[in-house]
């Protein structure tokens, strides 16, 4: 395959085989959602039997899925070692289900602190959510900077009482939005300059 | 007015290089292989083409102690293959450019 005189007809034909060919070459086991599926229904059950049984040590069940975090890595490595390329979708949804792991992991941690109360480090979480997520997609590395800054700034927080939270939400908006918008705004001005 | 065909890409395993890269954020060397059934050899060749043209970036690496390459459509590779498709159509279809 590289004759330089073949038809558009045939360069079509090229793009379209390829293209399907790189659909068609991966699918997802399924495991992962299964894995995590049983999880948190078994764990979501046996909670509302130690809520109607009276058995709050049965609570305890939601440490199954700390043990579940260990397969899900294994499952990870194995499925990124066997795959020979990389999909935008996997960057997507690489980026989604990371930030809702961590998010899930710092809710725990603030609720076992009992300071869930602080809700504007609940926000400051959501706030790092999005823009983690931007920064990695589109490769923007002051946005992942500032959304790992929120998730800091949101674990801090829970540490100081009203009104000082609120001055960690101002910090957590100049590190994800404020200084990623004004430095994307720079690098544009800076293209807009030479494109004239 | 039939455009012209841009002669890096007007090549059927450079061709097929480009439509496997635009799929996808980024692939091994072994999967284009496999893909376009094309040698080592040959699709090293053609590879170097499209990296030295600006179209696409080769990174090679080891990963388990093997080398491994990994190559990765550039923007002006996106901007050349959109042409070149746009390029096909006034072929395909003349009396509407």
């Amino acid at each position: 395959m590289n004759q330089e005189n073949f038809s558009p007809q045939e360069s079509l034909q090229v793009i379209e085989s390829m293209i399907g060919k790189v659909k068609t070459s991966y699918h997802d086991t399924g495991v992962g959602p299964i894995l995590w599926g049983c999880v948190v229904t078994i764990c979501s059950i046996v909670s509302y039997f130690a809520h109607v049984y009276k058995h709050p040590q049965w609570f305890a069940i939601w440490l199954l899925t700390l043990v579940a975090v260990v397969p899900q890595i294994v499952i990870s490595i194995k499925e990124k070692k066997e795959k020979k390329f990389v999909t935008h979708n996997d960057i997507v949804s690489g980026a989604v289900w990371t930030t809702f792991g961590f998010s899930m992991m710092v809710i725990s941690m603030i609720e076992n602190w009992g300071r869930l109360h602080i809700h504007s480090s609940i926000y400051m979480l959501i706030y790092g959510i999005p823009t983690i997520i931007t920064g990695w997609v589109c490769n923007v590395k002051s946005m992942i900077v500032g959304g790992i800054l929120c998730w800091v700034f949101a674990i801090s927080s829970v540490f100081v009482d009203y009104p000082y939270p609120f001055l960690f939400m101002a910090a957590s908006a100049i590190a994800a939005w404020l200084i990623p918008g004004l430095l994307l705004n720079y690098k544009y001005r800076k293209l807009k300059a030479a494109n004239v | 007015m039939f455009k012209e065909l841009d002669p890096i890409l007007h090549s059927q395993l450079r061709l097929a290089v480009m439509s496997l890269l635009i799929s996808v954020r980024e692939a091994e060397f072994t999967f284009l292989k496999e893909k376009t059934n094309a040698t080592a050899g040959n699709l090293s060749v053609q590879i170097n083409k499209l990296k030295d043209a600006g179209y696409i970036d080769v990174l090679k690496q080891f990963k388990d102690n093997y080398p491994q390459t990994i190559c990765k459509i550039t923007l002006k590779g996106v901007d050349a293959f959109e042409l070149y498709v746009k390029a096909l159509q006034s072929y395909m279809a003349p009396n509407t450019q």
